[in-house]
């Protein structure tokens, strides 16, 4: 489904990516995992043309998407939900989920996806009509995962949705993960939570400082020495 | 004589919260003050002269004539002094609007003549009394397009999609571009409503004075900048309030106290409110990203 090859960006003089190669394939959950500042957001941030890969290749669907805008992109159904709680804080919560749905061309569709979203964020239904910027953290990140979804995306992009949240909540966002990936969206994760990120998904991608340096199934990554001491947290 | 004042100090105001509601949307999607906003409402006495005297259009056309017609300035705006300049250099879109102000208002004294000329009378006068208040045909005339085009706009960015996406590009553009929003279209569309707005409000002012001059628009877009600071940056009711507050403070400058202070008095209430309330009166609201 999505196909990355050599992919290089810049900040300025400094290179943030360094050549990589990385692949998604149709209904899989691939984990992207990395210390901070290893340049996961900078990865999804290219490949979504927010920020302007120096080279590389990025396919989406068998097709090249490296020269179209970011608008672009999410019209061909590819949804980044990005870190740090990126909503429409003027806006109400509805109105946030309604500007997921923007680029549906199906209005008769938009009235049950809303009701999904709020059967799986039940606080969010009962807040529809106060401003997002009113929410708690936690309230504010189900509501970008929310806004994410009504898009009705092919592949969903999601990076770092359990930050801040509480421990249940957590829990809840990757069972959320897990229904979406069974009803067949396919996705891309990046979380601090490594464990849990490699339990969910099928493969993951280990980036170390603009590199990739691992990957593999999650299942055999979990085992892994040097995955175990440096990500999960155990001593090996 | 109070409540007097103060129907002629909206209706004088009303005018002005058209012409402030477009800056502030402009400044809602690209952190620009347009200096050629001035010039836009200028341009739609203009053209409402032109087709009613030139082409003998009654009044309803040549205004949705000059509706047009400032729509398409404001398009073109976008496309040759706008778009085409980096925005990284935050100054350079500014001095290029500025260059636009210039040009526009040569072109208008080259055309029309640098002196005032008359506005013909559009409206059959017919003066009402409705106990103390005196109004007449043209002041109904005039509140009744301005405000109506108010509530429109407020229906319009409140209520429908495209108004959110406007909304949602004024806030952050990355986030909308995130959701699917062509942010280009969003911000063409912003400078056509914009100087549509304005290009009536300039056949407003024509009708209200009879006259109209190639300047203006100088003269009404340091209002309409007041206004949108007092209003709050970019705060759409902001602007539609801020206008008419600025209207009847003049009016009642003028009633009350001299009509040569009129201007020092408004603005003079306007730095108040803004010492006391520095985001204006009903808070700013800056783009983020
Ligand atoms: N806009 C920017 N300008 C310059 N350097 C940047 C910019 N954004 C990120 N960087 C740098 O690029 C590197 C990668 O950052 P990135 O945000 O991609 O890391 P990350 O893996 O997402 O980290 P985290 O887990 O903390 O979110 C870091 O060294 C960061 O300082
Ligand atoms: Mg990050």
């Amino acid at each position: 489904m999505l196909e990355v090859r050599g992919l290089v960006t810049n900040y300025g003089p400094i290179r943030a990516l360094d050549g990589i190669d990385l692949e998604v394939m149709d209904g899989e959950i691939v984990t992207l995992i990395g210390a901070n500042g290893a340049g996961k957001t900078t990865l999804l941030k290219s490949i979504m043309k927010l920020v302007k890969p120096l080279r590389g290749q990025i396919r989406f669907r068998g097709t090249e998407i490296s020269g179209l805008s970011t608008e672009a992109i999410v019209r061909k159904g590819m949804v980044l939900v990005p870190e740090g709680r990126a909503i429409l804080r003027r806006m109400t919560v509805l109105e946030n989920l309604l500007m997921g749905a923007y680029i549906s061309n199906d209005a008769a569709q938009i009235g049950p996806d809303l009701e999904q979203v709020f059967a799986r964020f039940p606080v969010l239904g009962g807040k529809q009509k106060n401003m997002a910027a009113a929410l708690s953290g936690g309230e504010q990140q189900m509501l970008a995962i929310g806004r994410g979804l009504m898009a009705r995306p092919e592949l969903l992009i999601l990076d770092e949705p359990s930050l801040g949240l509480a421990p249940l909540m957590v829990q809840e966002i990757f069972s959320i993960i897990g229904h979406l990936h069974q009803s067949g969206t396919t996705i891309l994760l990046v979380e601090q939570n490594a464990k849990k990120a490699l339990q969910v998904s099928d493969r993951a991608y280990v980036l170390e400082l603009g590199s990739i340096t691992l990957s593999g199934r999650c299942a055999e990554l979990l085992k892994r020495d040097e995955v175990r001491s440096a990500y999960l947290g155990e001593s090996a | 004589m109070f409540l007097q004042q103060l129907i002629n100090g909206i209706m004088l105001g009303s005018t002005y919260s058209l012409v402030a509601i477009g800056y502030t949307l402009i400044f809602g999607v690209l952190n620009l003050l347009h200096f050629a906003h001035g010039e836009v409402f200028m341009l739609g006495a203009f053209f409402a002269l032109q087709l009613s005297l030139g082409l003998k259009w009654g009044l309803a056309a040549s205004m949705l004539g000059a509706l047009i017609g400032t729509a398409l300035v404001g398009f073109l705006i976008e496309r040759v002094a706008i778009r085409p300049i980096k925005r990284e250099y935050f100054i350079a879109p500014l001095v290029a609007t500025i260059g636009v102000t210039i040009i526009l208002q040569e072109v208008a004294t080259k055309l029309f003549g640098s002196a005032p000329v008359g506005f013909p009378q559009t409206v059959g006068i017919e003066n009402f009394q409705l106990g103390p208040i005196g109004i007449n045909t043209l002041q109904i005339v005039i509140l009744s397009i301005s405000l109506t085009l108010m509530i429109l706009m407020h229906l319009f960015v409140s209520k429908t999609k495209m108004g959110r996406a406007m909304r949602a590009t004024a806030e952050n553009a990355t986030t909308a571009r995130l959701l699917g929003v062509k942010v280009n279209g969003i911000i063409i569309q912003t400078f056509m409503i914009a100087s549509a707005l304005a290009g009536v409000a300039g056949v407003l002012v024509g009708m209200a004075y009879n006259t109209i001059s190639p300047y203006m628009g100088a003269h009404m877009a340091g209002k309409g900048f007041a206004i949108m600071l007092l209003g709050g940056l970019g705060n759409i009711r902001g602007a539609m309030l801020g206008g008419i507050i600025l209207g009847v403070a003049e009016t009642f400058c003028v009633g009350y106290l001299a009509s040569s202070y009129r201007d020092a008095f408004a603005y003079g209430v306007m730095v108040l409110i803004l010492i006391l309330k520095p985001s204006g009166l009903f808070g700013s609201l800056i783009h983020e990203d």
